[in-house]
């Protein structure tokens, strides 16, 4: 298949000066660069200010990139201004992580998810506004009861469910997910991620989903890919990252997580992280990870690794490999 | 009870049930307001001041600046020297008239003056009903006292309310009570009028710097440093004198100056509000910017901005007042609570109630405002909701 | 074995403006001398709010209604506030989860935990001291601790300072140390050194811990006996490998189901809890868990459930499924679990 894919990530970049410190900038991303296809999800993990938020966020251009392609269908958006931006939103849409301040409190969930449908006059009069709105409630397990209620009264599983009604009510084609799921209990967690999968074999939807949680990622997502400092470090499709992760990180990333059974092996055995994240100011030269890397080498320290392909889409940026 | 260990129903539209009753952010925050007890005083106090203010001069048989000159300054409580005839009393005023008074302390007339003794330093009134018969004032001591027509002193007294101006006269014999009520009517007034454009200003002003961020907003507010480096008092005094104009230029003058502090406010605020995450997502979904300040900015801003305004009235009323009291304020024979200070303080050793009445009104004003304004801003914090 | 903590039928309530919110209603439980107790529950259960009583650190609008809190033998609910200064941080140490807030960013690193340390042995000299929290630091691996006492908290990352807060936690060799969520805030890699520590800590040391966390995986990695919370109420209680393998409540089963495992199937679908937790400000007249549970019966609406005793008193498990009088047929539970009596 030769179909271009609906979102291109090419060298996405951005850097934020830092206040008081003359030229320096924070790498929070740095060269980046992946593809979605139609109907696809990518998963995107890392840990806090690894960059995966933030690249979220100039792809759907809360932030301005400082270089590098985001291409929509085809189109580049990077340059784009706020105003020739508009009718490409309604194609591309965003999920929040906080549920509690993602919503404006001063707000009907009415009016909240009726939002997007007023920015873009989409609506042809109240009726079907009205309409539109309580069907999406009805579509994500709420009622016309709710409608005129206001944010504070729900639980967070049912905010987020408004959140993703906001966002879906357009119909767009590409959902960006900024960690939808890490700030609601375990039992809701789950909830939403079958919502979100329903969603994309009704809609066709393709999502960017970010989060932490890597066993939540490796269930909604086809393609898995590992930022640490900035960078993708590792991309595979979603079973091959799990079965055999190759980059350090990764294995260390997927050693750490606590593995809900009593009965595997206990902390003790398993190896884990050491060390903390450097400054993100002053990334370290050569490969960003050699600081914390088990397997470091001279060549690490002084030669930043690419992106390489290895075989069956699996990609890693590691001398060692 | 009779089959417990049937199955129940699971609806599953009864999981998403929402138990309790829904009501708005608003209903929520009076709920909180009323459950303090100074924030409740000082609202109560507001709309009793307020209620006074606006209908009271109406009620009153007085107009706020008819004079009588010869009822000029009787205290609202006296004490009235017995006339040798029963039930009838007499007050000396300070500028030592003779004042008829009936048995109930309301005021009949001012005694006509018989003849001036400056060489026994006393002065005969005459005091009968039908100006038959005299009393002296005899003014040697230090303490005015009344002599009857045989020259023996009255030395009974009685302490009497004055029924006929219930909080007395001022020096031109204009009733008190109704010059507060309308004072206080034009102070609220000058305050609302000037809160209310303070608020609008200061909220558009400091909302799109605080919303444009970057260079637009260090220009505005540099302006704004600019005022606010004025001494605020030398600044009104100056834009009064050059528009003149009595109650429009005080309200022009409050209102082009207070809205610093509010513009800071806004901006703040909105500097704040405009990372999180609801603002962001309104700007991912397409909103415009008039969009995002008007329903999700401002109104989130609200709080900050209702309790500034708040405070903001109180000083306003205080600004008013000190120009007016100063004489650069409200012009005669209008009234307010400053001017009335003003005119009070050339009799405030013989009458001392003349100054202490506005300015216990101007203190109930202030503390009432800084009650409400307080129980607003405990009631709108967002970090006590949880 | 002795216990080290006995909470027996503790009641805690809000009074707040917006009504009553009963946190936690009935809850019996013990911690044994040296093991760790994990306590899992999703937020608004009222696992913080129980031990937060348990030092009567609840804040003006919680009160502690009835119910004894025993440590050692002595009453916690009762002790006068000049007693209770001495058990906080001496006998029993607490770690939050946000370790940003818990230092006072003004004061050395060191200079915090040595006043930790002066605070309940006002004889310690100087030198004694900072040679303590020297070690102390080193106890909790943090690197260079010679120079690191000098550092303020900014200067710390987020493991860095919850490290820091354990040091100071177990300063005073404390009987019991209650961690609440002390690695939500933290990332997973960092997560995975702070349980290794503990682990380490409590093996080395034999203190007494009650970890609270949503997150079973924590659980399963750290401690020996469970208890799982809902409602402000005890849903179940077992030792750690007996809970994973055989969950009695449906509220239980229902929490393993919805967490994906690494190695499960990816083609089967989650299984979540459907539903919303209860609106604790309007708490269900029967079991808390009635309205999102899949065997629901009328009897489970109207009457919370007893908690029975099972496995000759290892287990225990508030559900009216188990109970002995419920019927055999549709009852996925019957005889799943022997001996259900009432304590």
């Amino acid at each position: 298949m030769s179909e271009t894919p609906l979102l291109q990530i090419e060298n996405l970049t951005q850097h934020f000066p830092v206040r008081g410190r003359g030229h320096k900038v924070v790498h929070a991303v740095d060269g980046v660069s992946f593809a979605i296809g139609r109907g696809r999800t990518l998963g995107l993990v890392g840990e806090s200010g690894c960059g995966k938020s933030t690249c979220a966020r100039s792809i759907i251009r809360i932030y301005e990139p400082t270089s590098g392609h985001v291409r929509l269908d085809g189109q580049d958006i990077t340059r784009l201004s706020q105003k020739q931006l508009l009718p490409l939103r309604r194609k591309m849409q965003m999920i929040f992580q906080d549920p509690y301040a993602s919503l404006n409190g001063r707000m009907t969930v009415r009016a909240l998810i009726g939002e997007p449908l007023r920015a873009h006059g989409a609506a042809e009069s109240r009726r079907d506004e009205e309409d539109r709105i309580l069907r999406m409630l009805e579509k994500v397990g709420l009622t016309r009861e709710h409608a005129g209620r206001y944010p504070h009264e729900f639980s967070g599983g049912q905010r987020q469910r408004v959140g993703i009604a906001r966002a879906l009510i357009l119909r767009p084609e590409l959902v960006i997910c900024d960690e939808p799921i890490s700030a609601l209990d375990v039992s809701i967690q789950a909830q939403i991620v079958n919502m979100l999968r329903d969603f994309q074999q009704e809609l066709g939807l393709s999502y960017l989903f970010i989060a932490h949680d890597l066993s939540m990622v490796r269930y909604i997502s086809d393609e898995v890919g590992v930022m640490y400092m900035g960078q993708l470090v590792e991309h595979s499709p979603a079973e091959d990252i799990y079965a055999h992760p190759l980059h350090p990180y990764t294995q260390g990333l997927l050693a750490s997580i606590p593995v809900p059974d009593p009965s595997l092996a206990r902390l003790q055995d398993e190896e884990g992280l050491s060390g903390d994240l450097p400054s993100p100011i002053d990334p370290p030269p050569g490969c960003r990870f050699h600081t914390r890397c088990p397997h470091a080498t001279g060549c690490c320290r002084e030669e930043a690794p690419a992106l390489r392909n290895v075989g069956g889409g699996h990609a890693v940026a590691c001398h060692l490999v | 009870m009779s089959q417990p260990w049937a199955r129940a129903a699971a609806a599953g539209a009864d999981r998403e049930r929402i138990a309790a009753t829904p009501h708005s952010f608003g209903v929520d925050v009076w709920l909180r307001f009323a459950k303090k007890p100074t924030a409740l005083a000082g609202l109560i106090a507001v709309l009793l001041l307020l209620a006074c203010a606006l209908i009271g001069p109406s009620l009153s048989p007085y107009s706020y600046d008819k004079q009588t000159l010869s009822l000029a300054g009787v205290p609202p409580v006296f004490t009235a020297v017995v006339a040798p005839e029963a039930g009838r009393y007499f007050y000396i005023t300070p500028n030592q008239k003779i004042i008829e008074v009936d048995d109930q302390g309301r005021l009949l007339r001012q005694l006509p003056m018989a003849q001036d003794l400056f060489m026994e330093k006393r002065v005969s009134y005459r005091c009968g009903p039908q100006d038959e018969g005299l009393v002296y004032l005899d003014y040697s001591a230090a303490k005015p006292a009344l002599l009857d027509e045989a020259g023996n002193p009255l030395a009974a007294t009685r302490v009497l309310w004055n029924r006929t101006y219930l909080l007395g006269t001022d020096h031109l014999g204009r009733d008190i009570l109704t010059r507060l009520m309308y004072g206080a009517q034009i102070s609220l007034m000058v305050a609302f009028i000037a809160a209310a454009v303070n608020m609008v200003i200061g909220t558009l002003y400091g909302g799109i710097a605080g919303y444009l961020g970057g260079r637009v907003d260090a220009i505005m507010m540099r302006v704004v440093d600019i005022i606010s480096t004025i001494p605020l008092t030398l600044y009104v005094i100056l834009i009064k004198v050059c528009l003149a104009g009595g109650l429009v230029g005080i309200i022009v003058a409050l209102s082009s100056v207070y809205w610093v502090d509010m513009a800071r406010v806004v901006r703040g605020q909105v500097l704040s509000l405009k990372q999180q995450e609801f603002v962001l997502a309104a700007r991912t979904i397409g909103s415009g910017t008039r969009r995002i300040l008007l329903t999700h900015l401002i109104p989130n801003a609200m709080g900050s901005i209702l309790v500034t305004a708040t405070m903001l009235i109180p000083s306003a009323i205080f600004m008013e007042a000190f120009m007016s009291f100063i004489g650069i304020g409200i012009a005669p024979p209008m009234a307010s609570l400053g001017t009335m200070c003003n005119d009070a303080t050339e009799a405030l050793r013989s009458s001392p109630y003349q100054l202490f009445l506005p300015a216990l009104i101007i203190c109930l004003i202030m503390f009432a405002f800084n009650f409400v304004g307080d129980g607003l801003r405990d009631s709108l914090d967002p970090q006590l909701k949880r | 074995m002795q216990h080290v903590l006995d909470i027996r039928s503790l009641h805690v309530t809000f009074h707040t403006g917006g009504g009553d919110i009963p946190a936690v209603r009935g809850v019996n439980l013990h911690v044994a001398k040296g093991e760790c107790l994990g306590v899992v529950g999703e937020s608004g259960s009222g696992k913080s709010v129980t031990f937060l009583s348990v030092l009567r650190l609840l804040g003006p609008t919680g009160k502690i209604e009835t119910g004894q809190v025993d440590f050692l033998g002595r009453d916690l609910t009762r002790m006068k506030p000049a007693q209770l200064r001495q058990v906080r941080g001496g006998r029993i140490a607490m770690v939050f989860q946000d370790p940003m807030s818990s230092l006072n960013p003004l004061l050395p690193v060191g200079d915090q935990v040595g006043e930790m340390l002066w605070a309940h042995d006002k004889r310690l000299s100087k030198a004694d001291r900072d040679a303590r929290v020297l070690e102390l630091l080193r106890m909790v691996r943090i690197p260079e601790a010679e120079k690191r006492l000098r550092g303020y908290p900014h200067e710390f990352s987020g493991g860095m300072r919850q490290r820091v807060m354990i040091a100071m936690a177990l300063a005073c060799k404390p009987d019991l140390l209650i961690a609440d969520e002390p690695t939500t805030a933290l990332d997973v890699s960092i997560q995975h050194q702070i349980l290794k520590l503990l682990r380490a800590l409590q093996a080395e040391m034999g203190t007494g811990i009650v970890f609270i966390t949503h997150d079973l995986g924590v659980i399963a990695q750290l401690c020996s006996r469970v208890i799982v919370m809902y409602g402000g109420l005890v849903m179940e209680e077992a030792p750690i490998a007996e809970l994973f393998a055989s969950p009695l409540h449906p509220y239980t089963q229902g929490l393993l189901a919805s967490i994906p495992s690494i190695r499960q199937d990816k083609a089967r679908r989650l299984c979540p809890i459907p539903g919303s937790p209860p609106d604790m400000s309007r708490p269900p007249a029967g079991c808390p868990f009635a309205p999102r549970c899949p065997h629901v019966r009328v009897i489970c609406t109207e009457r919370q459930a007893p908690c029975l005793v099972f496995s000759g008193g290892a287990r225990r498990c508030a559900c009216w499924l188990h109970s002995p009088d419920a019927p055999a047929d549709d009852n996925p539970f019957y005889g799943l679990a022997q001996g259900g009596e009432r304590p």
